[in-house]
């Protein structure tokens, strides 16, 4: 009985020890784990983090520094630049990789890959898998589609902006008409597409538009703008390209390169890259969009006869004007103009997204009462220096013929000037020409019917 | 015999007691740790919150341009954190001189957060920086 007793003691007290033993186990590894746990979540969240604001920066960067304006809109997206591309994007994101480098040393590791943006500034069309992207020295792009089914048109609107200019510095090709060629070629580079068009170097052919649609059945279209007739400078703004990708479906975003941003901790396993939506408009920089409207403050003609100056009238915008400027066409040079100086805006440095010009005049037809065909008697002129232009200059910029009629007429309605008018400096100093000569033929020293001007006026949206 | 029988009951309920008192110091250990942990991961995510917000407000952005660290400061009391919560903001950039809003305390368990962010004006580039946010509790 008594061994029996001493069994069941020795059993008692064993599974005693062993409730303590496990007991104090417990008690170690709760006092261990749960600072462990929060070490590893703590960890996780500063990976997350830091990965989202790297990729946020990195894409807030892009759309301030690239000069490549993207705006996507359901299944199409637009790419617009001008080659070749002038940016300082490859020395910021160096600096910035250097920076975030030197600055985040410990845990968590992060690379900053800037490469295939400075080299190639590749974007990613999602969810095609279709990549945008130049050449090296930015002067041609690329579109790459990886599955051809998906991206099923690609529109490319090609403006060349003062051809002259491009051409004379080649000192070659200063004057005479030549042809000038555009091309497409696939991923192989066989040709695909080709654009000439002869081009007269005069005035009227400073602006040339080419408009292409085209299917993509090929994996890579290259739209290559050096070319034995047009050598561009790159020194020089040349060329405007807008391209557009029309998708089967929803586009969802257009990123950098998703290796851009890595953020990772090795000892955790835990990694996180990748690249935020270029279009997302809370990753561009907030701008204050408003309008600012400028009125002529001094108007005369070319021969200071009359002067308007001041001239309140201007601001009349009855839709009956009972007062207001008139100027005559006295026949003394061939052509007349009146030139409008614009009062100072006090801009400093805002960036000018739009500036629209209307004039509201009519045209006295006079006792011949025929009307002028000629589009060049009625232009309006824009002044692109910052420090004016004199009146004969020949700086002056064609804007538009305005339509001459003998009865109030808003003439161009919202002219877009923006292409002149593109720095503070110039809209606090706008100056605008408007040629006028109603008759023709003209004979000297008789007025010949005169143009009525009820304002001129600019709208800024800034 | 009964005697002998009251002795092991006896010893068995003390056991049981032991058993019970000793699970009972376990578990309320274990809850009081459970709760410096949420504590401490609440604390860090109020960090990160802190500098996600500010910057999101164009506050650190403003505070760069201006070099004026008081605008960060104002901000923080606005934003109605727990009184115990102490917050500290320092901001790096490529180019303007550190801001800070005050001095870490060297004797007290500080949990950081870091993000990175740019300063651009009217779609100009004029730097990017790091903001740290070093928060405790008193």
């Amino acid at each position: 009985m008594a061994r029996v007793k001493g069994v069941f003691s020795t059993l008692a007290f064993t599974v005693i020890g062993i409730a303590t033993l496990a007991l104090a186990i417990m008690l170690a590894n709760s006092v261990s784990k749960p600072e462990d746990r929060f070490t590893e979540v703590k960890k996780v969240d500063s990976v997350k983090e830091l990965s989202n604001s790297l990729q946020e920066t990195l894409a807030r960067i892009f759309n301030a520094e690239s000069n490549i304006q993207i705006t996507k809109n359901s299944n199409k997206v637009s790419f617009i630049e001008t080659l070749p591309l002038q940016t300082s994007l490859d020395s910021t994101l160096n600096n910035f990789q250097t920076f975030v480098t030197d600055e985040i040393k410990l845990s968590p590791t992060v690379n900053v890959s800037t490469s295939e943006i400075t080299n190639y500034l590749t974007l990613n069309i999602n969810p095609y898998n279709t990549t945008y992207k130049h050449s090296t020295s930015k002067d041609s792009i690329e579109i790459l589609p990886q599955n051809s089914s998906q991206i099923t048109n690609a529109k490319f609107e090609i403006k060349i902006q003062d051809i002259i200019s491009a051409l004379t510095t080649t000192n070659t090709l200063a004057t005479g008409p030549l042809n000038l060629e555009v091309k497409i070629t696939n991923s192989s580079g066989s040709q695909f597409y080709t654009f000439t068009k002869l081009i007269n170097l005069t005035e009227d052919e400073k602006v040339l538009d080419i408009k292409i649609t085209s299917t993509i059945d090929n994996k890579t279209i290259s739209i290559i703008t050096k070319n034995k007739k047009l050598i561009v400078n790159a020194s020089q703004k040349q060329i405007d390209i807008n391209t557009t990708l029309t998708a089967t479906d929803i586009i969802d975003s257009i990123t950098l390169p998703k290796n851009s941003v890595d953020v990772f901790i090795p000892s955790l396993e835990v990694q996180k890259s990748g690249s935020k939506d270029l279009t997302d408009s809370s990753l561009k920089d907030p701008t204050i969009d408003f309008t600012l409207t400028a009125y002529a403050k001094e108007a005369f003609e070319e021969d200071n006869d009359p002067t308007w100056n001041p001239a309140p009238e201007l601001i009349n915008e009855d839709p009956n004007p009972e007062v207001f400027i008139t100027a005559q066409d006295e026949d003394v040079t061939p052509l007349d103009y009146i030139i409008f100086k614009f009062n100072n805006l006090l801009l400093t440095n805002e960036t000018i997204n739009s500036v629209k010009l209307s004039i509201k005049h009519k045209d006295n037809l006079g006792d011949d009462g025929e009307l002028d065909l000629y589009p060049e008697k009625r232009v309006i002129h824009c002044c692109p220096l910052e420090a004016g232009c004199t009146p004969d200059s020949l700086s002056w910029i064609k804007i538009a013929n305005y339509q001459i009629s003998n009865s109030w007429i808003i003439s161009p309605y919202k002219l877009e000037i923006s292409e002149c008018i593109n720095t503070t400096a110039l809209a606090n100093n706008i100056q605008i020409k408007m040629i006028y000569d109603p008759y023709e033929p003209a004979e000297i020293g008789v007025t010949k019917g005169y143009i009525d001007i009820d304002y001129v006026k600019v709208d800024m949206n800034k | 015999m009964s005697k002998k029988a009251f002795i092991l009951t006896l010893d068995a309920a003390i056991s049981v007691i032991i058993l019970l008192t000793l699970l009972t110091a376990a578990n309320s250990y274990t809850v009081k740790i459970e709760k410096e942990t949420l504590s401490n991961l609440q604390l860090s995510r109020t960090g990160d919150d802190t500098l996600k917000i500010l910057e999101k407000r164009s506050i650190l952005k403003q505070s760069v341009q201006e070099s004026n660290s008081n605008l960060i400061k104002d901000e923080i009391e606005t934003m109605d954190l727990p009184k115990e919560y102490k917050v500290i903001i320092k901001v790096k950039c490529k180019n303007t001189p550190e801001l800070s809003t005050g001095i870490v305390p060297i004797n007290k368990q500080i949990i950081t957060s870091k993000i990175v962010f740019p300063v651009i004006q009217n779609n100009n580039l004029q730097d990017y920086c790091i903001a740290r946010s070093y928060i405790w509790q008193e």
